[in-house]
């Protein structure tokens, strides 16, 4: 599962991150609103995600392996 | 392929370090800080830089021991180039750096323009 | 560029160019027939031409405006303010286009989508002729998106293009990632993404709606990112960015042999800890200054060298190399790092008038006879005996020579010559530009198009008269609102104005505006310690215009975008006395001021009459002179402290010329005074001189030495016998 609540309360995004965890991730962004979003071990973003992050701006945990969204992606998030 | 450089800043004055990524980050390069050589050897090894910027005067490791410690590591850790920004001004100073392997020597302060401008070359970005 | 692209882009500058002003006319005069059929024959025209180079886009162009032009006629109407507007709007791009074909033999890749916007913007323009647009030209070359993606910052990436992309919004249930094209876009360098509509709160947000624009930087070429981005062609649009917006510095000659010079330290060391490191270090910086440089080769093979030397542990084999580089660089000259394009053009051709080649042709024919001539003479010298006749013979072939040797100079001479329209032309869309980016309105009139001069002259202009615009709307002209309270009309007007001087050519640029601040020039130089306090108050109005030519000075409140870029009037100064020319500021508060530039007509040429005050030869030059008279001494009057003479019913003042220059006046005047009456800066003048010469042509040397700082000497030259000439100045001694 590429997202996943885990039991800190932080929002962790793993692997690579498809167009259906977009939902999901909004899920839990919305019922919790301050949660950190650990994208460490995240290798790719489908752009739905990402638009996410980008709506919702949640305090990130990073740099994300992958490097796409390390060189290009991150900087716009925070 | 990212065609976005990664530069390595490292220095222990945390103002030193914001002046550097403030021009750099400008420039369109990707800055990661390191407050010693100790540290920047820690970094070095969890993501290569395409640059490396480095100070001599700093605690617990200076630039000289980062620097030979770097060259001594297996390519192509131990090749990337490093620049070195330091107060010291003196032959010997600067001696001591290149035989550590340092491939240029600026001595502070240094303009934003020319730390971009020798940047871009040795990380080889079209000016 | 082949000889058929050229003449195309020579003549389609030319046919852009009567169109313009055509348009200008028409805009005067909307319902002129005459003018309405020359700008649709120059359309026309056009199409023609671009059909037959096949530059598509740019005959739809031309195609689009004519039809726009011919529905017009058939409604009856007249030509609205705001379909004049778009049509020059159709020809500035062309002129940009000509710009681009000249450096790159093609038309832009962007050139589609500019058309496709301009001629959407015609036929909304067309369609309602009722509303004329507004006076604001986007005439920006950035577009707005990038801006607001990057800033300014687009420039510091060494990007050759920029792209927008706008998926749909339900490209997401298509199985569509943007991203991920964008990811693996060839070049890529920097990267924004920006909603299209404004967020709505979390609660709202719908996750499936892709509701993004993503702006992209790359350094790639565009065919390679239209194909990489060819699925989703219609959601894209490239912007090509053009040398001057991504300029690069010019990497000088001492940072890269410094930089070499580095890594060949680097490799002396003798510590064998780190050897490898060391070499692998030296060549990968190195190879990374030359793949800048623009060798990729050298890089290549620096990178090769570096290996064997690495697997051999002998630092020397890669020292060798970079000596042999840093050698190969010290005999190159210095190359821009990227450049794409000349940023303005420069023409290495002329188009020349075929009667003056035809006339060279002749030259040589005649020259021909008398080099035939001299031999024979030569000859002679073996078996005559009479010496002094052989030496009258050669005379005679020498003057012969000597004239056709003139005529030669002249004739070549005047191949370079180009009248002014040739630099003129390009301001009107210049001026447009530089209004509309700092939000003023400007007309531009331009006086002496005609008005001749040697051809690198002419184009040296350029630069400098586009300083001087710049700074003529930045600081001269004031906003709308500041005019209307003085009652003056909203759009500004200034006046670009060429005439021949004597050996000179003017150019003056005048502007209505709000005219020079001495006061705050003064102001400024004091606080910037520029001059001392003791001097500036001693200082005239008119000298104190003269601060703005110091360097470092800014009087502008912030240092615009536009004019901020170290464009002081100290570089225009400069750039006018290397081509041997000279700048002056006149200037009336509230009312505007003048610049002008005064240049050599020719870079050689100087045609001077001779005359002689004592033994020194003067040369006046010969345009200026209006008659060369003799008078009885006593018509020679004193006037205050000076001499005149009545001259066709004028007063012209009289200057003994060996006195105006210094030299001791004779002590008994003739009873006959030779006088030459001279026109400068339409006034008349006379010099009295001592005897009369004739007129010669020579090359000019400017004055130096102790010349320099004599005023009135315009330069010098050795005449035959050995003698200096010296030709005067006029303006400066009349003065």
């Amino acid at each position: 599962m590429t997202v996943q609540l885990n039991d800190q309360g932080v929002i962790v995004l793993s692997g690579r991150s498809t167009v259906s965890d977009a939902e999901e991730l909004l899920q839990h962004l919305l019922q919790y609103r301050s949660a950190v979003v650990d994208w460490r071990e995240c290798s790719s973003a489908h752009a739905a995600v990402v638009q996410v992050l980008l709506v919702a701006r949640p305090k990130l945990q990073g740099p994300p392996s992958g490097s796409f969204l390390r060189d290009y992606v991150e900087s716009l998030l925070t | 392929m990212s065609n976005v450089k990664n530069i390595l800043v490292v220095d222990d004055s945390s103002i030193v370090r914001l002046y550097y990524r403030d021009a750099l980050v400008r420039a369109g390069f990707h800055v990661d800080e390191a407050f010693n050589g100790l540290e920047a050897l820690e970094k070095v090894l969890t993501a290569a830089p395409d640059l490396i910027i480095v100070d001599i005067n700093m605690p617990k490791m200076d630039g000289v021991t980062f620097l030979q410690a770097l060259r001594r590591h297996a390519l192509p850790i131990g090749s990337i180039p490093a620049l070195v920004v330091s107060t010291e001004a003196g032959e010997d100073d600067l001696a001591t750096a290149v035989a550590a392997g340092a491939n240029f020597y600026f001595v502070k302060p240094i303009a934003q323009a020319t730390l971009v401008q020798y940047a871009k070359l040795f990380a080889g970005v079209p000016a | 560029m082949n000889d058929f692209l050229e003449q195309f882009v020579s003549e389609s500058r030319d046919l852009v160019s009567s169109a313009l002003s055509d348009l200008e006319a028409l805009r005067q005069a909307p319902s002129d027939l005459a003018l309405f059929e020359s700008v649709f024959r120059g359309f026309h025209t056009l199409k023609g031409g671009a059909g037959i180079v096949e530059f598509d886009e740019m005959g739809r162009l031309m195609h689009f405006a004519e039809d726009m032009l011919a529905n017009t006629r058939e409604a009856g109407n007249s030509v609205s303010p705001a379909l004049v507007l778009r049509l020059i709007d159709c020809l500035d791009l062309v002129s940009s286009w000509l710009d681009k074909i000249e450096s790159s033999d093609a038309l832009p890749a962007a050139a589609a989508d500019e058309v496709r916007r301009l001629t959407a913007d015609l036929s909304i323009v067309s369609a309602n002729q009722v509303a004329p647009a507004s006076a604001s030209i986007q005439d920006s070359d950035v577009p707005g998106w990038l801006l607001d993606a990057f800033g300014s910052a687009y420039r510091n990436y060494g990007a050759t293009l920029a792209v927008r992309y706008e998926p749909t919004p339900d490209c997401f249930f298509r199985d569509q990632d943007p991203l991920e094209k964008v990811r693996e876009l060839p070049g890529l360098c920097s990267l924004r993404i920006l909603p299209k509509l404004s967020w709505p709160t979390l609660e709202e947000f719908e996750p499936f709606t892709c509701n993004l624009v993503i702006c992209c930087l790359s350094t790639s070429r565009p065919t390679a990112v239209v194909d990489h981005l060819a699925e989703v062609a219609e959601q894209i649009e490239i912007h090509v960015l053009t040398s001057s917006e991504s300029a690069g510095v010019p990497i000088s000659h001492e940072v890269s042999s410094a930089i070499l010079k580095a890594q060949l330290a680097v490799l002396s060391g003798s510590v064998e800890e780190g050897l490898v490191g060391r070499i692998g270090s030296a060549a990968r910086s190195a190879a990374n200054l030359l793949r800048v440089l623009g060798t990729d080769r050298g890089a290549l093979e620096i990178e090769e060298i570096a290996d064997r030397a690495i697997h051999s542990r002998q630092p020397d084999l890669l020292s060798h190399k970079l000596r042999a580089v840093m050698a190969e660089l010290a005999a190159r000259p210095v190359v821009h790092a990227q450049s794409g394009g000349p940023a303005q053009p420069v023409t290495t051709s002329l188009r020349v008038d075929i009667r003056r080649v035809d006339r060279l042709v002749r030259l040589t024919g005649q020259l021909t006879v008398s080099k035939n001539a001299i031999g024979h003479i030569a000859g002679l010298l073996g078996n005559s005996s009479d010496v002094r006749q052989i030496g009258e013979e050669l005379k005679s072939q020498h003057a012969a020579l000597s004239s056709l040797v003139e005529q030669l100079q002249h004739s070549v001479l005047a191949l370079r010559v180009v009248p002014l329209s040739h630099v003129f032309q390009r301001f009107p869309r210049v001026l447009r530009e530089i209004a509309a980016k700092l939000g003023k309105t400007a007309s531009l009139t331009t006086e002496g198009g005609d008005t001749e001069a040697d051809k690198t002259i002419v184009e040296g202009l350029f630069e400098p008269l586009v300083h001087v615009l710049r700074n003529a709307i930045d600081h001269g002209v004031e906003t709308p609102e500041e005019r209307a309270k003085q009652r003056k009309p909203a759009l500004a007007s200034v006046l670009l104005r060429g005439y021949r001087e004597g050996t000179n050519v003017v150019i003056e640029v005048t502007d209505d505006g709000r005219g020079i601040d001495t006061g705050a020039l003064k102001r400024t130089a004091l606080m910037r310690g520029l001059l001392a306090p003791e001097i500036l108050d001693a200082m005239s109005d008119q000298d104190a215009m003269e601060i703005m030519f110091l360097p470092g000075l800014s009087t502008a409140g912030s240092v615009t975008a536009v004019s901020g870029r170290g464009v002081g009037m100290d570089v225009v100064r400069g750039t006018l006395e290397r081509m041997s020319g000279s700048v002056t500021v006149h200037s009336s508060m509230g009312v505007g001021t003048t610049i002008r530039f005064t240049l050599p007509f020719s870079v050689m040429m100087a045609r001077v009459m001779t005359v002689e005050v004592d033994d020194q030869v003067f040369g006046l030059p010969f345009d200026a002179i209006v008659e060369m008279i003799q008078v009885p001494r006593q018509s020679i009057r004193p006037v205050g402290s000076a001499e005149a003479l009545v001259f066709r019913g004028r007063t012209v003042p009289i200057v003994n010329l060996s006195r105006a220059l210094g030299r001791a006046s004779p002590d008994v005047p003739s009873e006959v005074a030779k006088i030459v009456v001279v026109r400068v800066a339409g006034q008349l003048g006379g010099f009295e001189v001592d005897r009369f010469g004739g007129r010669l042509d020579l090359m000019l040397n400017p004055p130096s030495g102790l010349l320099a700082d004599v005023p009135g000497v315009a330069g010098t030259t050795l005449l035959g016998d050995g003698r200096v000439l010296i030709v005067v100045a006029l303006e400066e001694l009349l003065e």
